[in-house]
Order: C-alpha cells, then sequence, then structure tokens
C-alpha cells in the first residue's frame, strides 16, 4: 500500500523507515474520512435485502381516504410482460355493513355474517384495473379478503370494475395478437360506476377499513364511518 | 555511485520484510475468519425454521395459523372422494386438520411425513400423496385431510410436517406434528381393505362416523 517508489531521492530515504505517529495521520487522513462512509453505505446495501425478501410482500404502502372522501391513486404497474402500465383511479367508500342480500348460492358457514362493500370509481376508460383486490381488515389489522368464487356463490372475478364492462385487461405481450381480448365486445367503461362486493367475515369481526392494492406493497385504505 | 545503490537496498529491504509481515496477517486474519465461519455453523441455524412440536388433538400456535391434527386412520385403500378408490402394497395415511388461519387469509402449502424408518415422505399438492387445503380465510376454521401412501414401517414414530410456503421453510414456522403410531397401528392398517376416506377441503366440520 505505502511502498515507496524503488528509485527514490536520497532526501526521502532517511524518513521511510520510521514515520512517526502524526505522520501516519497525516497520510491516512482521506482514507479515514472516506471509511465510516464506506462503512455507512456497505451497511445500507446490505439491508436491501430486507425489503425486497419480504417488506414489500405485503400491504405496506397506503393512501389512505378517511370516511366518506374521495381518493386519488396513482401507481406504476409491472404488467409481467415488458413494462409497466399506470393505474390512476379515484376511489370512495359509500358504506360498509352487515348484509342479507347475499349473492346467488351462498351458503355461509357457521359463525361467519356477511358484510357488503360498497365502491364509487372513477377512472379513464383506457386505464387497465384489471387485476385489483380487495379486503377488508378489523381495527387489528386482520385482514380478510373478497373471494370471488367461495361458499358457493361466485360474484364477479374482478371486484373494482363494471362486470359487462371491465375496461382493458393487462397485456399478454405477444399473446395478444393470438387471443381475443375478454373486453373485445364489451362496451367501455363508464367515466364514473359504482360496484358492491359481499365479503365473509367471522361473527364479532368489526370492519375498521376497507383495503383495494393492484401490487404490492402499495394500496388504497379506506377508512369506515364509524372508525 | 555507491550513495545510490546503498539507498536502493535500504529502501527495498525494508518495505520487502514490512509487505511480507503484511501479507502474513491477511493470510491469518482470512484463516481466523474461515475458522469461525466453520467452527460456528450459523448459516444454518438462522436459516433453520422455527419447528413447533405438537401432539394429535392438541392446537400449535404457528406465525400464521393455528393448527389441529385429528385422529390419524390408515388402510390399504384410500377413498379421495371422487366415486374412485386407490390401492397401495403400502399403507394410506390419513390426517385430518383443523386450520385457522391468522391474521391474513393464508395456503398452507407444504407437508411432509418424516417417518420411523428414518425416510421422509414428500407430500405434493397434487398427486398420490397430497395436501390441498385451499386458502383459509381468518376465523373461518378449514378443515383438510393430509394423505400420504407410506410403506408400513414408516409409520410407527411417524411425525407430520406442515408449513406456510410448499418450497421455503426457512426462517419460519413449521408444525411438527407426533402421530403417536405404533407397530400394532401400522400392522392393522396394511391387512385392512375398508376405504378410509380424505375428502376435499370444506368450511364445515366433517362428520363424525
Amino acid at each position: 500500500m505505502s511502498t515507496p517508489p524503488l528509485a527514490p531521492t536520497a532526501s526521502a530515504a532517511p524518513a521511510a523507515p520510521t514515520p512517526s505517529a502524526a505522520g501516519w495521520w497525516r497520510r491516512n487522513r482521506l482514507a479515514l474520512v472516506v471509511l465510516p462512509v464506506a462503512l455507512a453505505l456497505a451497511l445500507v446495501a446490505s439491508a436491501d435485502r430486507v425489503r425486497t425478501l419480504w417488506w414489500e410482500q405485503d400491504l405496506r404502502r397506503p393512501t389512505v381516504a378517511s370516511a366518506g372522501e374521495t381518493v386519488t391513486y396513482h401507481q406504476q404497474v409491472r404488467d409481467g410482460v415488458s413494462g409497466t402500465s399506470p393505474v390512476d383511479v379515484q376511489v370512495r367508500l359509500d358504506g360498509v355493513g352487515d348484509t342479507t342480500r347475499l349473492p346467488d348460492g351462498m351458503a355461509l358457514p357457521a359463525g361467519t355474517r356477511a358484510v357488503q362493500v360498497d365502491l364509487t370509481l372513477s377512472a379513464d376508460p383506457d386505464v387497465v384495473l384489471v387485476g385489483c383486490r380487495l379486503a377488508v381488515r378489523d381495527a387489528a389489522g386482520t385482514r380478510y379478503d373478497d373471494v370471488a368464487h367461495a361458499w358457493g356463490a361466485s360474484q364477479p372475478t374482478v371486484p373494482c370494475v363494471p362486470q359487462d364492462a371491465t375496461g382493458p385487461w393487462p397485456s399478454l405481450g405477444d399473446l395478444d395478437d393470438v387471443i381475443t381480448a375478454p373486453d373485445a365486445d364489451a362496451p367501455p367503461r363508464p367515466g364514473t360506476w359504482s360496484v358492491s362486493r359481499v365479503v365473509v367475515v367471522p361473527d364479532g369481526v368489526d370492519v375498521a377499513d376497507v383495503v383495494l392494492w393492484w401490487q404490492l406493497p402499495q394500496y388504497v385504505l379506506l377508512e369506515a364511518a364509524d372508525h | 555511485m555507491s550513495t545510490p545503490d546503498d539507498a536502493r537496498e535500504r529502501t527495498v529491504r525494508v518495505p520487502r520484510a514490512r509487505t511480507l509481515g503484511a501479507g502474513a496477517a491477511v493470510l491469518a486474519a482470512l484463516a481466523v475468519g474461515h475458522v469461525v465461519v466453520t467452527a460456528f455453523p450459523v448459516d444454518e441455524r438462522v436459516q433453520a425454521p422455527f419447528v413447533r412440536p405438537a401432539v394429535v388433538g392438541e392446537p400449535v400456535e404457528l406465525r400464521y395459523a393455528r393448527l389441529t391434527a385429528g385422529e390419524p386412520t390408515g388402510s390399504t385403500v384410500l377413498d379421495p372422494g371422487d366415486r374412485t378408490l386407490l390401492a397401495t402394497p403400502g399403507v394410506w395415511l390419513t390426517v385430518p386438520l383443523t386450520i385457522e388461519a391468522l391474521g391474513q387469509p393464508r395456503m398452507l402449502g407444504f407437508a411432509e411425513l418424516v417417518g420411523g424408518d428414518g425416510r421422509t415422505y414428500t407430500i405434493f399438492t397434487g398427486g398420490r400423496s397430497s395436501f390441498l387445503p385451499g386458502t383459509a380465510q381468518p376465523g373461518v376454521p378449514r378443515y383438510a385431510t393430509v394423505r400420504v401412501e407410506v410403506p408400513p414401517d414408516a409409520v410407527p414414530g411417524a411425525h407430520l410436517r406442515i408449513g406456510l410456503e410448499p418450497k421455503d421453510q426457512r426462517r419460519d414456522d413449521v408444525a411438527d406434528i407426533d402421530l403417536g403410531l405404533t407397530r400394532a397401528d401400522a400392522d392393522a392398517w396394511a391387512a385392512d381393505d375398508t376405504p378410509v376416506l380424505a375428502g376435499p377441503w370444506s368450511d364445515a366440520p366433517p362428520e363424525r362416523p
């Protein structure tokens, strides 16, 4: 590291064998300044795995709307083919509460009840909203998912768009040319629409908020009215 | 003429000794590091699953679910509940499980049987030995049956292991259920051809015979 040149000048020779302690600090002052910075960078770099391994595999970054408020949500969603497509949507929670109007064929398991979630959404007709997931949570944060096909009932697969006018579906890359798009015969999605979903929760669970997401870790958090 | 030569000798000789010393110090540090890493196999311990021991009929608390194993049954013939029958030269071992998801909906995807013969029998989410509980919602108990085809020698002392991720149990909870089986169970099942039922998962409790 500090090997002197092989052909030194005569004056440098006597100083080399016994450098003083102060001289060492002086000669390495640059490295001493850089060392703590490098150490911090190394720690930050290794901490990155914490984020990618599990932190982002859950609902982590909320866009919050208080009860009855309309929230504007934006996210660049990776489409799994090549790039990203934007989700630009406005969401409002109209209500969430017990219901006795169950979807056709639904038989509630013992110890559960049905909760209806009413949402109003607005978006441009060409924004891809297929792929959204819906759930309700209690005050402790326990999540109860909206399930399209369960307990004998079949609700539309996509919970956040009109069943007969879903709007565009995510791109499948080269397959787009050879298969018919699911929305090919459907009318364009209206600018504003409402959806109702029935979610099954255990008896005694109080719904504190409704969550809607496209790709983790971002999500829309819609607070329920009485919380 | 002599002065530059002397100077060169001095400046070359002294750093060479120092360089050798530094090299030896680096090698020593590497050796110590190697000894530390191999003498304390922390990697395995850090990555090992958290094994939660349990017995039949007693709930076991996992990070992601509360799990209760029912009484195991066995036979040489299995009724998968789809109007077919599966026969085996060994035994079919079935274990009813009650799954209560915690925190969020959970799909338990890992099961294996650690046999009393020292072998591990993989249980897939498809195929003859299978465990398919679907996604259980929190607060809604899910009833599912594990079925595994094993030689009779594997039955006495067998343990059933259940986890969340199909391919990766590192750093996560795994239930290790002692099924409490004996040689007498193995012999009785190997000689029995009454079909044992292992139907699909359900949110309704199975009817007890």
